[in-house]
């Protein structure tokens, strides 16, 4: 049942994602009392049934294992027939068969284009980071500056000095393993006698190879050429030792989407910990459908739907009510609810909008990928997905010009781009070569099947270059007019483009990674996307022939950022440096939506880090 | 002289000192330190079936109750079974299991098991006795403090309350979480069940021995965690070697019993006059304070590592008034009253943890009117249920009248391939066990996602840094 | 008591030729049952490439053997697949025959059956053989079904790449710092 036993919250939260988790966790233990509405269903006593869907999918991409089921007799499940719908990877094919990106009836977010935005995420407790990698790192300082420094974009209202010490309470909340000393580049500063909580997960065997390549590669422009190449171990919210009374991590190379025994970090964990404080409740399966706004431009309430079963009728129709309102619903969702309040009138484009903002500037981390096969055996599908990075190329004078990256080294050898082992397994037993490894497409069995494929199995990698993707206001997140979810609420309506200055960044990570596959010695296996591609487009580069563009793939890095940026200014942005709306005192907007830029790292320490100093904000300033 | 430990029933021996074979140099000078590993007077190495035949299963009579603690399992491809290997293993297994469940529970002061004085016989068990088990808390101290075994730690609340035969058993998170946090259990009066956790002398000496009571021990110690083997003895080598029992470790649960309100359970249960220690924060909501309940035995694990099994061999027991199996439960077959299941709710949603916050108060009571529902879910093949079932008849009889006829095996997990140079949890049989109080929430045949002891415990480590495996045990990473 | 000089016999057990067949129903039943039980592991192995005491050992709790049975039992041309390994003369020559068989319908099972193994999914013969024909449909190829959760940790393409499943470690922390136990360790003697 519903029925809420806080009766009377101080704090009402708005999904139960890492921001959300962390912030009603700060507060339950200040003794306020939370409300978290949660549009997905219930933390389960066991990873179960996810881990069941999970092994029962025969396509094992990041949202499988959770709800709604992404299959429906044989279809993709219609989007419009769920209560809690979310994207998936599966609706970024082309237009006019299985899983096109502009079908309404297969693809949840209504894509105008001109490109596909290819990041998904999860409506369920503990959010997306149920299907994270667990990647934590720090912004480096430049990346706060933009403008000041390169002449680009918008600095952040606060400066890394500032998030410094906030950083570190994220590492120790939700528990990162790394060596202090490896992580010192490019200007990241830690407090004095700083230690990670836990010691740095071991480097794989594939990030030794790749190692060994540092002193000899040589990237010819792009602004790379004075790089002194160096691999860096990834911080990672994934234990190294036993913490939270959580198991260590045994390398089940799975932690997205779901890792088996838990050593990564979900927000669940800090859910349970906040539920303990006996401070925090939960409403689940309560969708949040309009921020109620007062005559005198307070929040007043937030309006839910209810339901039981993911396609089943709404159950129950109410408003909960606080002194306080924190909306987490991510870069995507919060924008949409925000969008669809219109307080019969009163509030037309959206609360927490007077700047027009709310929605803008939609970014992601596109991602090129980039695969070879190395010389000798280099054991990957071995480890946690990620154990090192190339760290280095993040920050410097190119940025004034094209968009920066950072390299991730990928264990899982050819599984993100191609499906291995499936791939290469059924080109060589059924005499066919979509992996590219079975050039003479034989059919093979025995222990030249056994042969084959493990020489082109053990040498499998893959590189993965997450591009700083430039704020446009063009690339936006607003309403579909025309399609809803089973609540009858207007679908989430996405433009979004890659501009000159991200292209450019692309050219840059395709010429790296030739260049590392080179130092290596390693044959490369980048294949071209098709030209109906929606996650596809063309440029120049240098090594291409001259005048004359490549078609270049990205991916989405599962990163939504940058719907409801802070500012220095009611103005320019719809929250301030604390995620508290210029334009209702009593309404915060948390998450990755609150960043002007999104840099190079993976997001969600920052989002930590900012949701603790939040919560340390609302503490100190909202007596109960 | 090291104190007595052999677990033969009845039989008072003193360690002698034949025992120092394939040990080191160093054990044999009386300036040395003692052995972690001695011999051991008596092995019990009664295969379950019958020697000279084997296709004979071993008559089951009351001639087992004093047949004492097996070093290590007698078990063989041949059996009762034609063409199955895995059964008859199986059945081996269990058999062993059996006969440890019997050794462990006997009365610590050499009784037969059933003999002693309180109701149905019971008494206080080999385990409880500190001469014998020594509960985690005692090892892994405040401040990586250096154990001694034997001694009886009493914390300062709880003085007022002690007295001669009291049990000490102090709450950690442990102690009413279940692994991983997953969440308490409450009975049907309402209060939490209680989790310990044990082990005995040869398991403590390692890690005495070797500093790994400490975080800065553990540091320290840079070589592999092997905890010592239980071995028969083997007469035909030149010169006959030893039967060593190796390191078991225990784990309980317990449910409290009212000496009003279930006045006639008690007789159902082994109990124990326990004194509850609440540390205080930051380890415990509630305390310091210390209770006084009696408890009953409805859990009872064991692992013990064996030559044989380095994945150890881990075999579990519940009381018979536990839970119903889902089989039943969809059946219909429901007995009147459980220790964690309401027959008359039908519609209780089952395996549920309890509304937050779980801390317990002090009374031990669940805060509202929530009760565990809890269904054994059925994961072991219909073989092995067969099997099991018709061993629990057979040992239940010869403890009929007793508090342990109330007590059933639900199986043993052990390696079917225990050298795999590709498997290290050596391909366990059963591939999934649970113990309805103990994994409750974890139950289920979903790889690494539902129970198995050696699949989770193969996850375990020490505190090193880096980590390094802690064979097959979690008690290493409670050092402070 | 007596000395006892039973021993366990686990590592023997491991080591015995005879591969498992289970429990015993009614007599005549049971026995063609394990005949063709045993066929179609021999052919397996021989296919697979994998030790035939290593995809089905004297004693396995798994079993997985089983499912693949069932799975490819329904398929009409397995009768026909067992009867060419019990006439041949050697696993190798039955693997031949099988994998190279005229007809269409033997041929594409036994790629279903070497799938089966390896991935733990079950991709049809027509769907197989679909994509070796002048207008292919375009890739990838899908599976029909994920056999099981049991089969998906039980696959073998991983195991031939000397890791393991993705989601399914049996290994420990570290272990990925350190390189694999060499290929023979994880399928068999090579046939």
């Amino acid at each position: 049942m519903c029925a809420q036993r806080i009766i009377d919250p101080d704090v009402v939260i708005v999904g139960s994602g890492p921001a959300g988790a962390l912030i009603a966790k700060q507060l339950g233990l200040a003794g306020r009392k939370v409300l978290i509405l949660e549009a997905g269903d219930r933390l389960p006593p066991s990873i179960n049934s996810y881990m069941e869907r999970f092994l029962n999918a025969t396509a094992k991409v990041p949202e499988s294992p959770y709800q709604p089921d992404l299959f429906t007799d044989g279809n993709l499940t219609d989007p419009a027939t769920v209560n809690a719908g979310r994207p998936t990877v599966l609706t970024l094919s082309p237009n006019g068969g299985f899983g096109a990106w502009q079908d309404p009836k297969q693809a949840y977010l209504i894509q105008k284009g001109p490109l596909a935005f290819a990041s998904t995420y999860e409506r369920v407790n503990a959010g997306t980071t149920r299907h994270w990698l667990g990647t934590s790192l720090r912004f480096v300082p430049n990346d706060f500056e933009m403008k000041t420094k390169y002449n680009r974009f918008v600095d952040w209202p606060i400066n890394y000095s500032v998030l410094e010490p906030w950083y570190g309470a994220a590492e120790h909340e939700i528990g990162v393993s790394a060596n202090v000393q490896q992580q010192g580049y490019l200007g990241i500063t830690f407090e004095p006698n700083y230690s990670y909580p836990m010691p740095g997960i071991p480097e794989s065997l594939v990030d030794h190879a790749v190692e060994k390549a540092m002193p000899t590669l040589k990237v010819d422009g792009y602004g790379l050429q004075n790089i002194d190449w160096t691999i860096t171990p990834t911080p990672a919210a994934r234990n190294s030792q036993p913490y939270q009374s959580r198991r260590v991590c045994a390398g089940n190379t799975n932690c997205i989407p779901i890792c088996p025994i838990q050593a990564k970090y979900d927000a669940s964990v800090t859910l349970a910990d906040a539920f303990r404080t006996g401070n925090v409740d939960v409403m689940y399966r309560c969708v949040a459908s309009q921020v109620v706004v007062d005559a005198n431009g307070k929040i007043a309430g937030i309006d839910f739907i209810r339901y039981d079963t993911i396609d089943g009728p709404p159950v129950e129709r109410g408003q909960v009510k606080a002194k306080l309102y924190v909306i987490a619903g991510n870069a995507i969702e919060t924008p949409r609810l925000l969008l669809m309040s219109k307080n019969g009138g009163r509030t037309p484009d959206g609360v927490a909008n007077r700047a027009g903002l709310v929605g803008k500037y939609l970014m992601d981390h596109p991602l090129y990928l980039a695969w070879a096969l190395a010389p000798e055996p280099i054991w990957g599908y071995r480890g946690p997905l990620s154990t090192s990075g190339i760290e280095i190329c993040r920050d410097g004078e190119f940025r004034r010009y094209r968009g920066a990256f950072r390299i991730e080294i990928g264990n899982e050898g050819w599984n993100f781009p191609i499906g291995d082992p499936y791939t290469t397994t059924v080109d060589l037993v059924d005499g066919l070569n979509d992996s590219g490894l079975n050039r003479d497409k034989e059919a093979l069995y025995g222990s030249a099947l056994t042969t084959a494929l493990n020489n082109g199995l053990s040498r499998q990698f893959r590189l993965g270059f997450l591009v700083e993707q430039s704020p446009e206001d063009s690339n936006s997140v607003t309403l579909s007019d025309k399609c809803t979810d089973h609540l009858g609420l207007p679908r989430p309506q996405i433009r979004y483009d890659l501009s000159d200055y991200t292209k450019e960044g692309f050219a840059a990570a395709k010429a790296t990674a030739s260049a590392i596959f080179k130092a290596m010695n390693a044959a490369e296996f980048t294949s071209p996307p098709a030209p109906d591609d929606p996650t596809s487009f063309e440029w120049h580069t240098f090594e291409g022939p001259p005048g004359q563009n490549v078609r270049i793939k990205y991916y989405g890095a599962g990163h939504l950022v940058g719907t409801h940026r802070m500012g220095t200014d009611r103005s320019n942005s719809v929250v301030d440096d604390k995620q508290r709306s210029w334009n209702h005192d009593n309404l915060y907007l948390v998450g990755c939506g609150s960043f002007p830029t999104v840099a190079t790292a993976n997001p969600t320490l920052t989002l930590a880090a900012l949701a603790l100093r939040t919560a340390d904000h609302i503490v100190k300033n909202f007596p109960p | 002289m090291r104190a007595n430990r052999s677990l033969a029933i009845g039989v008072a021996t003193v360690c002698s000192v034949i025992g120092l074979f394939g040990l080191s140099a160093s054990a044999q000078t009386s300036s040395g330190p003692a052995p972690i590993n001695p011999p051991v007077a008596k092995c019990n190495m009664t295969p379950d079936t019958n020697p000279q035949n084997p296709k004979e299963p071993y008559p089951i009579t009351d001639k087992l109750l004093t047949s004492g603690q097996p070093c290590e399992p007698v078990v063989s491809i041949e059996g009762l079974l034609p063409n199955d290997p895995l059964g008859n293993l199986q059945r081996g297994f269990d058999f062993y299991s059996w006969l440890t469940f019997i050794a462990l529970n006997s009365p610590a002061d050499g009784k037969t098991i059933g003999h002693g004085s309180g109701p149905g016989g019971d008494a206080p068990t080999e385990w409880e006795s500190l001469k014998n088990y020594r509960p985690l808390a005692d090892v892994m101290l405040p401040g990586g403090a250096k154990p001694s075994w034997g001694t009886r730690i009493v914390p300062d609340a709880c003085k007022r309350l002690d007295g001669p035969g009291k049990v000490i058993l102090q709450v950690t998170e442990e102690a009413w979480n279940q692994p991983f946090k997953t969440g308490p259990l409450i009975d049907q009066d309402g209060n939490y069940a209680l989790f310990d956790i044990l082990m005995n002398e040869p398991m403590f000496d390692f890690i005495l021995d070797n500093g790994l009571y400490s975080k800065q021990g553990q540091q320290k110690f840079n070589e592999q965690v092997d905890f010592p083997e239980g071995v028969n003895p083997d007469d035909k080598k030149q010169p006959p070697s030893p039967g060593l029992m190796g390191a078991i470790m225990l784990k309980t649960s317990w449910r409290v019993i009212d000496p009003g309100k279930d006045k006639d359970l008690a007789a159902r249960f082994h109990t124990a006059d326990t004194l509850i220690y609440f540390p205080g924060p930051p380890y415990t909501k509630a305390g310091p304070t210390c209770i006084e309940k009696t408890l009953g035995l409805v859990g009872f694990h064991v692992g013990h590592k064996t030559k044989d099994s380095p994945q150890w061999v881990w075999s579990t027991f519940e009381q018979v008034d536990n839970v119903p199996d889902d089989a039943n439960v969809a059946a219909d077959r429901l007995s009147p009253h459980y220790n964690f299941f309401n027959a008359a709710c039908w519609n209780c949603p089952r395996n549920q943890t309890p509304p937050q916050p779980w801390d317990p108060p002090a009374t031990l009571h669940f805060p509202t009117d929530f009760r565990s529902q809890v269904v054994r879910v059925n994961s072991l093949p219909p073989e092995v249920i067969d099997e099991v079932a018709d061993l629990n008849r057979q040992f239940r009889a010869i403890l009929k009248g007793t508090v342990w006829e109330n007590y059933e095996l639900i199986t043993t997990q052990w390696p079917t391939d225990a050298k795999s140079r590709v498997d290290p949890t050596g391909a366990p049989a059963p591939t999934y066990l649970a113990n309805t109080t103990l994994e409750t929430y974890s139950q289920g045949s979903v790889p690494l996602a539902s129970s198995s002891c050696m699949a989770c415990h193969g996850n375990a480590t020490t505190q090193h840094d880096p980590a390094t495996a802690s064979d097959f045990t979690f008690i290493l990473e409670k050092a402070r | 008591m007596t000395a006892l000089t039973r021993r366990n016999v686990l590592s023997a057990a491991a080591a015995t030729a005879a591969t498992a067949v289970g429990p015993a129903t009614l007599p005549e039943a049971a026995a063609a049952e394990a005949e063709d039980m045993q066929l179609f592991v021999t052919l397996s192995a021989a296919i697979t490439g994998i030790d035939a005491k290593i995809l089905a050992p004297a004693v396995d709790p798994i079993d997985i053997k089983r499912q693949y049975f069932k799975v490819a039992s329904t398929d009409l041309a397995f009768c026909q697949i067992l009867k060419i390994t019990k006439d041949a003369p050697n696993p190798a020559a039955a693997a031949d025959r099988v994998m190279n068989n005229p007809e269409p319908a033997v041929k594409y099972l036994g790629r279903s059956i070497i799938l089966a193994w390896y991935s733990g999914c079950w991709y049809k013969p027509e769907t197989l053989r679909a994509y070796n024909s002048p207008n292919p449909p375009p890739p990838p190829v899908n599976p029909d079904k994920v056999i099981s959760p049991a089969a998906y940790t039980q696959g073998w393409m991983w195991r031939v790449a000397q890791t393991h499943p993705m989601g399914y470690s049996e290994w420990r922390f570290g272990y990925w710092a350190t390189d694999p136990p060499p290929l023979d360790d994880f399928i068999g003697k090579h046939a």
